[in-house]
């Protein structure tokens, strides 16, 4: 109507939209009417603030978890917004399995267009986690990192029953017996951490592996079946029973400011515990320094909008600029805010400029990590 | 039942039956209908797409749409697989192992009556035990753990041995096949990739939805074709079939025991993370099975409807437990839940089952009411549906295959799909006319991840002394139900 077209003009438009279902008689046509006036204006509203390279495009946006978690929840609370963007039409796609690789395997394998793109674990492609499989993608070479949503903020946390309240009571329990640690598997970065951090602390670890996902983590802490795990922060909004769990250290390079963990000492950096407390820590300060570093840069690669490796530069900028503008529109900070779910945005450039330092600053992980995996095979 | 709860329950009514809120349930019910009619097509996988729709909505109506979408789906499934041999979803699978056959004997109308009333009456046990045991089951559920699963697991597939007609060697080894299958993809424990072939397909294991489309649906397309079986019900007109609706809805009173267990089952089963309506469905069917004298089911047998209809339905109640209680999903549908929940700042725990216990309440009469809406629909349709079995098959047969094959494409949109249930196809169609036993397939298919993860994870946990396996009570419960269930049809079967 604001447009002043006929209702010839306007059926037409809707025999375009609705694939010819709107030409017909009757109660067809009125309804046909009525799907192609609400498509036209979706239409109108979305290409206005669009970019040019995929507007009116379809794009395939691959979650490798299944519906209802993390990742799943920023894809779809980044939707409408990227939609907007990008004057595109988004399809989210679960392809869940092998915590987040059989998803990213079949990105990183996608048409490098524009119109498949997707949710990644950055810190779980630095460096092959499944020595069994030769398979794992390459960040730099496979992907092409186009935004950070949000970076990964973990806290060890331990079981009341075992006494443990912090960093001196964990090493004195692990001098009596072995600590349990529950994980889902060797390839997840819950993992990683637990091993990098108690081989910082000298601590002798068991893992319970093999839970089928991060909440069944959290339920066997709370049953007992472990001592200690490591969880994301913004889980206590999701588990309310964390809460009765005792948080041991944050993994991360500053303390965080979230309310549920006050006075929980955090690791690295120079206020983190390996810098005031180096004695808490064994063996030689220096590579101690480059372990808790490595965790800290581990997981501050956090969460990555990507799409396949090779893009052409323009479409990247392009895709690139419009994930920026989407990330950073304050109806999805508070879409997020809402939602319980931190973001720390970076641009896409930024982030693939890091990725090599980051590689390289992880690596003291790796044989730690690879070692603690044996013990699991 | 406090006056505070049954306050909160009137309230929550309330909101449900007014209007325009009355809208969002009789809307979402009738929209998972349609789209649960379409096999592939979950109500799990409806709520995740409806997701970026409620986007500032009322947290009301989105808990009430929400509602509607998890149990409008459930019952429909069963229409496709009662009449041609295809499984609507997954847990739909234990329903056709006994309601095909029965369209196949022209009682059709019976199974879908059956079904639809123990489905009804089913997800209300559900929801009225969810009502009565949040304050009570709430904190035991936690203390439920791999020891307990492993259990569950070894419950079901010892159904197998109750379910193998003629060669045991056969049945035996069809259930093998089920649990090499089932063990495709990444070990549970240490990730490493297991009979992939060195193939993306593979690494998270092969789905059930393509694998039961393959081995029931398309395998009867082959079976129809290669035989001269005119229709499906070998009747030509509607008056020389057999059974009512009031036939199949009495027949659920008069299995009100089977029904009670089977309820029983699916709401426990719900409430454990992770399980799900198909195993909750398979052990219902397997403990049916188990305690028929007549060695009828899986032959046409109208319990074998009963059974899986009613346990997939009390799931729903008993999957909102933990869920609501401790945020921790039970079922893919109750993840979305979550997830929908949290976009919405609604967050599950104390403060849910205290402050917001009316917008609980109107989640769950919103499920409560298209559980009872889709039964409805069920029974008021089964007259005119059960003339499917009275079309010629060489009418029927492409439309099958159509439904079928779209089916295993639009579960997930891989081509991939299609193929492993045309190979599935053929394989059931094998297994059919070579006497093997397609239902222990499944049931070991369906079970074998289940049993493998908690026996790495049970061992693991004996093994570091988290848990002592004999002292666990519910471990001693569990195992003197088995023996009780299972050593009575051992020592028959022997005696005979």
């Amino acid at each position: 109507v604001s447009e002043r077209i006929t209702r010839r003009e306007l059926l037409e438009r809707c025999a375009a939209m609705c694939g010819g279902l709107a030409i017909g008689r009757g109660p067809g046509k009125v309804a046909g009417l009525a799907v192609g006036t609400t498509a036209a204006q979706t239409t109108r509203r979305r290409t206005s603030g669009g970019t040019t390279c995929l507007e009116g495009a379809r794009i395939r946006w691959i979650v490798g978890w299944t519906p209802g978690g993390g990742f799943d929840t920023y894809s779809r609370l980044a939707e409408p917004f990227i939609e907007r963007a990008l004057g595109s039409q988004i399809a989210i796609d679960n392809v869940p399995g092998a915590g987040g690789l059989v998803g990213a395997l079949t990105l990183s394998r996608a048409r490098a267009d524009g119109r498949t793109l997707g949710i990644l674990s950055g810190s779980g492609f630095l460096w092959n986690r499944n020595p069994g499989s030769s398979t794992t993608p390459d960040l730099s070479r496979e992907f092409t990192v186009l935004a950070r949503v949000s970076r990964r903020q973990q806290v060890i946390m331990a079981n009341p029953a075992t006494g443990v309240r912090g960093i001196a009571d964990l090493i004195g329990l692990s001098r009596r017996r072995a600590i349990v640690a529950g994980i889902t598997g060797p390839d997840s970065s819950n993992f990683a951490t637990l091993a990098a951090v108690t081989d910082l602390l000298g601590v002798s670890a068991e893992y319970v592996a093999g839970y089928p996902g991060s909440r069944e983590v959290i339920l066997g802490l709370l049953r007992g079946d472990c001592d200690i795990t490591s969880v994301d922060i913004e889980t206590f909004g999701q588990v309310p029973d964390l809460a009765r769990m005792n948080p041991v250290l944050q993994v991360t390079p500053e303390r965080s400011a979230d309310p549920r963990i006050p006075d929980v000492p955090h690791l690295a950096g120079p206020t983190g515990l390996i810098s005031v407390q180096p004695d808490l820590f064994v063996g030689d300060v220096a590579r101690a320094r480059s372990l808790a570093a490595a965790i800290a840069a581990y997981l501050e690669f956090g969460r990555l909008f990507a799409g396949p490796g090779g893009m052409e530069p323009m479409l990247r900028d392009c895709l690139e600029q419009a994930m920026y503008a989407a990330l950073t529109d304050p109806g999805f900070a508070e879409a997020a805010r809402r939602a319980g779910r931190s973001i720390d945005i970076v641009a896409g450039a930024e982030v693939r400029r890091g990725i090599p330092a980051v590689t390289e600053a992880v690596r003291p992980i790796v044989p730690v990590a690879a070692a603690a995996a044996r013990r699991i095979r | 039942l406090t006056p505070a709860v049954l306050s909160a329950a009137w309230e929550g009514l309330t909101l449900v039956f007014s209007w325009p809120n009355i809208l969002y349930p009789v809307g979402g019910t009738l929209v998972a209908m349609v789209v649960a009619l379409l096999p592939g097509l979950s109500g799990a996988a409806l709520m995740a797409l409806a997701i970026p729709l409620t986007f500032g909505w009322d947290p009301l109506h989105v808990m009430l749409l929400y509602g509607a979408l998890l149990g409008g789906a459930t019952f429909m499934g069963s229409v496709t697989a009662i009449l041609l041999n295809i499984p609507g979803t997954a847990p739909n699978a234990a329903t056709l192992i006994d309601g095909y056959p029965m369209a196949q004997k022209g009682m059709a109308r019976t199974a879908l009556a059956a079904s639809a009333t123990a489905s009804a009456l089913g997800s209300s046990f559900g929801v009225i035990l969810l009502i009565a045991l949040i304050p009570v089951v709430a904190p035991v559920i936690p203390k439920i753990g791999p020891a307990e699963y492993l259990l569950l697991a070894i419950w079901g597939l010892l159904a197998i041995g109750t379910i193998i007609r003629g060669s045991v060697a056969k049945g035996l080894a069809a259930a093998g096949l089920g649990l090499m299958v089932a063990f495709i993809g990444f070990d549970p424990r240490t990730a490493d990739p297991r009979f992939t072939f060195g193939t993306l397909y593979l690494l998270d294991g092969l789905s059930v939805v393509p694998v039961f489309l393959g081995i029931f649906a398309l395998a009867e397309v082959i079976d129809l074709s290669a035989s001269n079986r005119v229709t499906i019900s070998g009747k030509s007109r509607v008056e020389e079939l057999g059974g009512s609706t009031i036939d199949g809805i009495v027949a659920v009173f008069h299995n009100g025991g089977l029904f009670l267990r089977s309820s029983a089952i699916g709401t426990v089963v719900g409430m454990i993370p992770g399980l799900g309506g198909t195993v909750a469905a398979f052990i219902a069917w397997g403990e049916a099975a188990r305690t028929d004298r007549t060695a009828t089911m899986g032959s046409g047998d109208i319990r074998g409807v009963i059974a899986p209809e009613a346990a997939n339905d009390a799931k729903d109640g008993g999957s909102l437990l933990p869920t609501l209680a401790l945020g921790i999903p039970a079922s893919t549908g109750t993840a979305v839940l979550l997830g929908v929940m949290a976009i919405h700042g609604i967050r599950p725990g104390q403060e849910l089952m205290n402050e917001g216990l009316s917008l609980t309440f109107a989640l769950i009469w919103s499920l409560f009411l298209s559980n009872w809406i889709t039964s409805a629909a069920g029974l008021s349709v089964a007259g005119p549906l059960c003339r499917l079995t009275i079309v010629r098959t060489r009418r029927l047969l492409p439309p099958i295959l159509v439904l079928a094959t779209l089916g295993a494409l639009a579960y997930r949109g891989r081509i991939s799909d299609v193929w492993v249930a045309m190979l599935f196809g053929v394989t059931g169609y094998l297994m059919k006319k070579h006497h093997w036993s397609r239902v222990a397939f499944v049931m070991a298919l369906v079970l074998g991840s289940l049993f493998e993860q908690n026996l790495q994870l049970t061992l693991d946990l004996q093994r570091l002394g988290r848990i002592d396996f004999w002292a666990r009570p519910s471990v001693v419960v569990l195992v003197g139900l088995i023996a009780l269930t299972t050593f009575p049809i051992w020592l028959r079967r022997r005696r005979s």
